[in-house]
């Protein structure tokens, strides 16, 4: 497989110890819109992992240190001499910056990664459905989006396990437990049943809480056309197998009728 | 005689191909026809379907309530979960409505995507038929004698 992916001009797709990788064929204008809920998100989208990671990092880092999320707090709850006071002016026109370029370049590269698509399905190449890795064993197969939305919902990162994306899945598991343990967005909500609306607000942190939604639908999204991509994968790699396989049939429709 | 059978791409697909093969059918008197559904040559492959925009609108409606739910009686858990409710019922519904007479996202749709057609002696065509119906074949149809 490695080699054979080596040779194409435009590989179709390369199975590694981290899953399937491949050029995807999202729309444009929904990879711009998770680049800014959470920059890095639109390049997962695009099967850009590496800079994501990184990316999301950043974001992390930097929102922390420009007090982003409480600044968007006090702006949305009308106390914008607060907000004025609590951002830290030195990291903003980086951040802006930063945010600005990931939402052009995701959705940039997704239009492109359309057009790579669209030209290695010209190119007719040794495909691989398997690979056994001494780690691991990943394949290609067909999935139920459905599956991978509702577990990513329950618990984001657990949509990326079931297509196979296991580090991914780690990555974002380990950032949801911190936002529980540091936004303590559980205590506060049993409060909320149990005891007072106003402790159980005090109770939450929110520059952490508002990481929450934007992690939670992004990895749901991921997740979800994630399977949706790879059922389409799964399909025109059969389709192009077949056509080799069976492609010089001798099958006539029309027997001659004496 | 020929036996058609229409199939969803599957693992099952290529079992039921190599059984039939097993049974003795010969690779050249068997064909396949990768069928391009309606969905897909409506030039619509990129586009999002009512589940991703609702997921995009509840996001976007999730942190707008998280964020002004501190300042409200409720607070963020509320008035985020609110958020996600109502954003994720008006990017389902907007998309539904501009997609008028499409199947649902949320409607389990089975379409044949693989015809296979196998010419085979009148004798073998149990074999295949039932070799076919075992692997998931939708339908399955014979011609001739």
């Amino acid at each position: 497989m490695k080699n054979n992916s080596l040779q194409a001009r435009y590989p179709f797709y390369r199975l590694s110890l981290f899953g399937v990788t491949y050029a995807s064929v999202p729309r444009p204008a929904m990879v711009a819109w998770w680049s800014a809920a959470f920059p890095g998100f639109g390049h997962f989208i695009i099967n850009q992992y590496a800079r994501g990671i990184l990316l999301t990092l950043t974001e992390i880092a930097i929102n922390r240190l420009c007090r982003l999320n409480d600044a968007i707090v006090f702006t949305f709850c009308g106390r914008f001499d607060d907000a004025r006071y609590v951002l830290q002016e030195k990291w903003v026109f980086g951040y802006i910056v930063i945010y600005l370029f990931a939402i052009w370049d995701s959705s940039r590269s997704a239009r492109l990664q359309g057009s790579l698509r669209s030209l290695s399905r010209f190119e007719r190449q040794p495909l691989s459905r398997m690979l056994i890795h001494p780690l691991e064993v990943q394949y290609i197969e067909r999935k139920n989006p459905r599956t991978g939305l509702f577990y990513s919902l329950l618990f984001p990162g657990l949509g990326q396990l079931y297509n196979q994306r296991f580090c991914l899945a780690f990555y974002i598991m380990f950032w949801w437990w911190t936002y529980i343990g540091m936004s303590n967005v559980f205590g506060a909500t049993i409060e909320l049943l149990y005891g007072s609306a106003a402790r159980s607000t005090t109770m939450l942190s929110a520059h952490w809480l508002m990481f929450m939604p934007s992690a939670l639908g992004g990895a749901a999204y991921h997740a979800y056309r994630g399977t949706i991509e790879q059922n389409k994968l799964f399909r025109e790699e059969q389709h192009m197998h077949l056509e080799k396989k069976y492609g010089r049939s001798e099958i006539e429709i029309f027997a001659e009728s004496g | 005689m020929l036996l058609i059978g229409c199939f969803t791409n599957s693992i099952d697909l290529e079992q039921a191909l190599a059984s039939i093969e097993q049974a003795g059918i010969e690779r050249r008197h068997i064909m396949t026809v990768g069928m391009k559904l309606l969905v897909e040559q409506a030039g619509s492959t990129r586009e999002s379907d009512a589940i991703e925009v609702g997921m995009a609108w509840a996001t976007a409606c999730a942190v707008i309530g998280a964020a002004a739910g501190f300042g409200l009686a409720w607070g963020p858990i509320v008035w985020g979960l609110a958020g996600t409710v109502a954003g994720f019922g008006l990017g389902y519904g907007l998309k539904r409505i501009r997609q008028a007479g499409r199947p649902s996202p949320f409607a389990a749709t089975v379409a044949p995507e693989v015809t296979v057609i196998v010419q085979c002696p009148a004798h073998k065509s149990d074999t295949v038929r039932s070799t076919m119906y075992r692997y998931g074949a939708l339908s399955v149809g014979a011609t001739g004698r």
